[in-house]
């Protein structure tokens, strides 16, 4: 990787990327509030879980985006997008994608200006894609030269990141605990991404009803400090 | 079928009778119409054993014009290599309750798998409860299934799947040691519209479901869809209490598409699922038809 991949590559990793991640939680605050993640142990369970339930679906879908990107092949970024989101059952999942995808758009058009980035915020704008997140991170990963380990990386990257900094406001856990998680989960991402790197998206598949069940509390929930 | 891809390292010569040959390829074509004076019929019943239709009944006392039908299976447990087909039909305008007589148990399997492929096809302003018993994955058992739904704007389906962890009583219980079940859902529109796609793959030697955020502290989950016109399913919704309680988890949301709604039920008790999953059918057919789901027989 050159630096200018490198710097690239940490640019769309950041979790200080301003497409909105610390507005979301993943479902933690309702798994906190439902005492189902208490201390670090338990999350780093959980988010180890997210990542498993993400590599499947999100983290096929941006490395179908990369490669779909790669080929020039539009109507396929279209086709991916609309695989993905049919695959989110969850409301509040949906609409985090949705927002964090069109964000993410709107910002690369500004950094980078490529055609197929104008074409896909476009797109988004005008409602005739959902523009997920992870699709649009497929589309920068490729535009940007990165390779598939590094999209994965930071697709799955971004699940912790979001989860723990959320963690670090609704928890008792301090940021040596959450740092620890990371580096602890590195070895299965390594794991998923042999797993998933050859799946098409017609394969997404996921298995969480728990995880399920806590999104629609929080749908459903009054007080809320997170998005979902 | 194609096997999907994570049921190929389970794929192995059979000794026995070859995969899908008679008696082991089982299906089943159904069709429920409205006759001239306003009651459902099943006018169309194809079968091929060892799959079998038990007369329709008219029991429902809250839809006395309703048939109600159960499948049920002459092979016992669903052995490898069994592909069984259900292609069920409601026609504009009707309605129908299909159930099973019994749990489907998928027993042991030391080569390939079996499955079960459906298709639900309703009509304009028809409707449909699919409320089967539940299914019992044994130890190693291999299970594909997929449902494709084909579903009118204006008709309602109520489909509810229930999923146990294993013979939990057999020598001591016996808890997600299955080999693989893949369980796919999906739904269009006539015209082709796709609404969504659910697939879920457990394979326990991969990765234990019982942890946190899978099934948890969970062993029975029941997997309800309602598809219906937008607005019903927006009563439905705000009925539907999310639960987060000693003995049952039930969360519901809204499905892509506006098409309808999700519901997911964690039990440790399959009574408690199955009276989870009929109260639900009961709130969806009072919105859409205007009368609860009666008691259950005392027997089931």
């Amino acid at each position: 990787m050159t630096l200018n991949e490198l710097i690239h590559f940490l640019q769309f990793a950041d979790s200080a990327l301003p497409v909105g991640a610390f507005a979301f939680s993943n479902a933690l605050e309702t798994a906190v509030e439902q005492r189902v993640v208490y201390d670090a142990a338990t999350l780093a369970e959980f988010v180890g879980e997210q990542l498993r339930q993400s590599a499947t679906s999100d983290g096929v879908a941006a490395l179908a985006a990369r490669r779909a990107t790669l080929a020039g092949d539009y109507e396929a970024l279209l086709s991916i997008d609309a695989r993905l989101i049919r695959s989110k059952l969850s409301d509040e999942l949906r609409q985090m994608l949705c927002r964090m995808g069109r964000k993410l758009a709107e910002l690369s058009v500004q950094t980078s200006g490529d055609p197929i980035l104008v074409r896909w915020r476009d797109d988004i704008v005008a409602r005739c894609t959902a523009g997920c997140y992870p699709v649009t991170q497929g589309i920068v990963f490729a535009l940007g030269g990165l390779d598939a380990r590094s999209l994965f990386a930071a697709q799955q990257y971004g699940v912790m990141t979001t989860t723990l900094n959320a963690a670090l406001r609704c928890l008792r856990v301090t940021h040596f605990d959450t740092q620890r998680i990371i580096t602890r989960l590195a070895r299965l991402v390594e794991e998923l991404y042999e797993q998933v790197h050859e799946m098409s998206v017609d394969e997404i598949y996921s298995f969480a009803p728990v995880l399920d069940v806590l999104a629609s509390l929080h749908e459903r929930g009054s007080a809320r400090m997170f998005m979902n | 079928m194609t096997p999907p891809r994570e049921l190929l390292p389970y794929l192995r010569e059979r000794r026995g009778a070859p995969s899908a040959s008679a008696g082991k390829r089982g299906w089943l074509r159904m069709e429920f119409e409205l006759d001239g004076v306003g009651r459902s019929i099943l006018r169309k019943l194809e079968r091929r054993t060892p799959i079998i239709v038990q007369q329709e009944l008219y029991f429902d006392e809250a839809m006395p014009t309703m048939p109600c039908v159960y499948l049920l299976s002459s092979g016992g447990p669903n052995v490898d290599g069994d592909r069984y087909e259900h292609h069920i039909s409601v026609r504009r305008g009707a309605f129908a309750h299909l159930s099973t007589g019994a749990a489907t148990k998928l027993a042991e399997m030391t080569s390939d798998y079996s499955s079960l492929t459906q298709t639900f096809e309703l009509e304009a302003d028809s409707y449909l409860e699919y409320l089967p018993e539940p299914t019992i994955p044994c130890r190693h058992a291999r299970y594909v299934s997929h449902a494709r739904i084909v579903i009118d704007r204006t008709a309602t389906l109520f489909l509810a799947e229930i999923y146990l962890s294993g013979r939990r009583h057999k020598r001591g219980g016996e808890r997600f040691a299955f080999d693989i079940l893949s369980l796919a859902t999906a739904a269009e529109r006539p015209d082709g519209e796709q609404l969504f796609a659910e697939r879920m793959v457990i394979e326990p030697s991969r990765h234990a479901p019982d942890t946190l955020g899978a099934m948890g502290r969970w062993e029975v989950l029941g997997n309800c869809f309602v598809l219906a016109p937008e607005q019903i399913t927006e009563q439905i919704y705000t009925q539907i209490r999310p639960t987060a309680a000693q003995d049952l988890a039930v969360g519901v949301t809204r499905l892509p598409s506006h098409c309808g709604l999700v519901i997911k039920a964690l039990g440790n008790d399959t009574a408690t699922i199955k009276r989870t999953i009929r109260s639900l059918c009961s709130t969806v057919r009072q919105v859409v038809k205007g009368c609860p789901l009666p008691d259950e027989f005392p027997w089931r």
